[in-house]
């Protein structure tokens, strides 16, 4: 039965036809972690074939938009971190930052502390407007908990054409509930195309029970199968590690976000991040893609 | 053959070539390799179980003089930080492994040679009156050829009296990977050949201990050099029949004179998958959760892996070269369980012991492991002053001629 039931989806992916709740949730219950495996791998070999991609990031905080001290040779992607105080603040963050940055794409914020500045969809629209004008080239993240407990929209970033770097996930999702869960994602993107990538690993973990590697990389292969209309499955290169992080390319990741685009110390040339990551995505049989935060190519 | 067939014949219950291995472990898909381990893992173990054992990995000595360039634990002989657990010491810590539902210590250290074989005979034979039931699993081959060589006893005879004192079984380490030509590249083919780590298993094995055997890939070693490694341990198997287990793990490049990189999970996974091919005679493999982590850990048990090893209370070989990971009882088998097998706790013999013990008693979780010396304690205890020391340092320490 789960045999049958495997192969009548895998001829469904190898064509592109769409899985349903229903199919997801049989893959759930089929318990078969490898054959899933094989059809997200195929899914993501559809879409992206034997590449995988990373971005090098620097964490710049707000208040030292200014004046950090930046990579610019290393990094792909310069993210503002921290809160901003109020639309000004974060507008001169941009500006500021961007004035130092070259050719290295400026991202920064969660689209909901942006909300809570703006107060209003139309009011976002606006400052969206300004912080593109500012010189930020995408909003680093939106949080899926939120915009769905909140029934909220991602109209308001196509309506200023400001990109969406990455979906992230705050808490877990039960595995039970992760078919719908992703549906409802589909639909927030049938409805607003704004997501280029998706992060489904949670990044809170309940101390006492922290999710397994079985439970990420299954949520991670069924988000690749149902989460059609993204390009993007991404795991979070210093938040899962370099070990799971390499598994879940094996489940349907194509893209690794957040490898450091400086090393704490100097590890020599074979033991940077770069060399690591590249080393990683090669032992998982696929060919590694630098890229900065518009999904560019780099070449270095 | 075609990989595919190779595969197939694994499953089947059939043996692999070296050159087949090599093929399977240079080309198959890792999904092929998993299914495969996974299969042969269902057909030794129909019933679903998966074991882990409560003890504790002690480490008695850091001083040696092996000084192997993969390791990050040992001291040479008259540094300032070498230390030697006093019994009592190595007393408390069997207390506090009973008092979480240990059964044994894994006692393994460096090669002091200012330990001599009395030392071994006095603490086990202590540990023994104290605890009559508590298990040895102790001194791997290279430390039972270090003792043979210090006290120019055969290594049977070694075996034979450290056996009367109290030792229960012997652990697979120091094994490293068997091929001489990568032994003299990490510089512990003077501490014991591979012929040698194989007589001492032999050894052991026709005296009626059984142990584990172990491999540690990814320093310098090739492809082909692991595989020879698998053919040895299954050599000895089919003579000796007397490994319980296997374990690999990762060599952990952080603080040592080798350095390097560590290699990938995936790496792992297929390592630990094309072991459980080729071991066609052995029961057991383990996860190695310590070097992997939790999360690739847990995936170890669909590599071929039945077994998550021990719940550590202490480790300090593997955290000195980068690696320190933690699960405590309610962790692993939370793990276990949620793959869907049943958790079950076992000895060194792999007798199962019973259900999980935080299930029938209230046990406080743990979230680090312990290291081998507390700040309090002595880093060289008073008692080792009746032991005759061969350092210079040693001895004017211990006040002998
Ligand atoms: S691995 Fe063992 S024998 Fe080699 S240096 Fe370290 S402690 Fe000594």
């Amino acid at each position: 039965m789960a045999t049958e039931l495997l192969s009548e989806l895998a001829a469904k992916v190898a064509i592109g036809e769409r899985l349903s709740i229903d199919e997801g949730r049989a893959l759930l219950e089929a318990r078969d972690l490898i054959q899933l495996g094989m059809l997200a791998s195929d899914a993501r070999g559809r879409r992206h074939g034997a590449r995988a991609t990373f971005v090098r990031v620097c964490d710049v905080p707000l208040g030292d938009a200014a004046m950090a001290e930046l990579p610019l040779e290393t990094a792909g992607e310069l993210r503002l971190v921290g809160e901003p105080a109020s639309r000004e603040d974060a507008i001169e963050a941009v500006r500021a930052l961007a004035a130092r940055s070259g050719s290295v794409p400026v991202t920064g914020f969660a689209l909901q502390t942006l909300y809570d500045l703006a107060g209003s969809d139309d009011a976002l629209v606006g400052l969206l407007a300004s912080l593109k004008a500012a010189g930020l080239a995408a909003v680093a993240e939106a949080s899926a908990d939120r915009i769905i407990a909140r029934g909220a929209s991602l109209a308001p970033l196509v309506d200023a054409r400001m990109p969406l770097a990455r979906l992230v996930v705050e808490q877990p999702v039960e595995a039970a509930g992760a078919p719908a869960w992703l549906a409802d994602l589909r639909g927030l993107q049938a409805e607003s195309p704004v997501i280029r990538a998706v992060a489904p690993l949670a990044r809170q973990q309940p101390g006492d029970v922290p999710t397994t590697g079985f439970d990420d990389v299954r949520l991670v292969a069924l988000a690749r199968l149902l989460l059609d209309n993204v390009e993007s499955i991404q795991a979070n290169w210093r938040r899962s590690g370099a070990k799971l992080a390499q598994v879940t390319l094996m489940f349907g990741v194509d893209d690794l976000d957040d490898v450091p685009a400086r090393d704490p110390r100097d590890l020599g040339p074979r033991r940077s991040s770069l060399e690591e990551v590249r080393r990683n995505i090669r032992a998982a049989s696929l060919e590694p893609a630098e890229r900065n935060a518009r999904f560019e190519r780099l070449t270095r | 053959m075609s990989i595919q067939a190779i595969a197939e014949n694994a499953v089947a219950g059939g043996r692999v070539t070296a050159d087949e291995a090599l093929r399977l472990y240079l080309d198959a898909p890792t999904s092929m390799l998993a299914e495969a381990a996974d299969a042969i893992r269902a057909r030794k173990h129909p019933e679903g179980i998966v074991t882990y054992i409560i003890d504790r990995n002690v480490n008695y000595t850091n001083v040696c003089v092996a000084r192997c360039n993969f390791c990050a634990f040992y001291r040479t002989v008259g540094s300032s930080d070498t230390y030697v657990l006093a019994f009592e010491e190595i007393f408390r810590k069997i207390d506090e492994t009973i008092a979480v539902g240990g059964v044994q210590l894994l006692l393994q250290g460096g090669h002091n040679p200012d330990l001599p074989l009395e030392w071994y005979e006095d603490l086990f034979r202590a540990v023994k009156r104290r605890y009559p039931g508590f298990k040895l699993h102790a001194l791997s081959p290279p430390e039972v050829i270090h003792i043979s060589r210090m006290s120019r006893l055969a290594v049977e005879r070694v075996i034979e009296r450290l056996m009367t004192a109290g030792m229960d079984s012997i652990p697979g380490g120091g094994a490293e990977i068997l091929v001489d030509r990568v032994r003299k590249q990490l510089n512990c083919y003077s501490k014991a050949t591979a012929d040698e780590w194989i007589d001492v298993m032999r050894h052991a094995h026709r005296a009626g201990l059984r142990t584990t055997a172990t491999m540690m890939y990814g320093s310098v070693d090739a492809e082909a050099d692991r595989i020879e490694h698998l053919l040895r341990l299954r050599d000895l198997q089919d003579e000796t029949g007397g490994f319980t287990a296997f374990i690999t793990w990762s060599y952990q490049p952080e603080n040592t004179e080798l350095g390097g990189y560590e290699r990938t999970g995936i790496e792992y996974l297929r390592t630990l998958a094309l072991a459980r091919i080729v071991l066609d005679n052995f029961d057991n493999l383990q996860a190695s959760w310590v070097t992997q982590g939790g999360k690739v850990g847990q995936l170890s048990l669909l590599c071929g892996a039945n077994d998550m090893g021990s719940v550590m209370i202490e480790e300090n070989v593997v955290r000195a070269a980068g690696a320190s990971y933690c699960m405590d009882e309610v962790e692993i088998v939370r793990n276990i369980e949620n793959l869907g097998f049943v958790p079950k706790r076992r000895n060194m013999h792999y007798e199962r012991l019973g259900d999980p013990l935080f299930r029938e008693q209230d046990i406080p979780r743990r979230r680090a492991l312990d290291t081998a010396k507390s700040d309090a304690d002595p880093l060289m205890p008073d008692e080792l002053s009746r032991y005759a020391a061969r350092s210079r340092s040693a001895r004017v320490m211990r006040g002998q001629p």
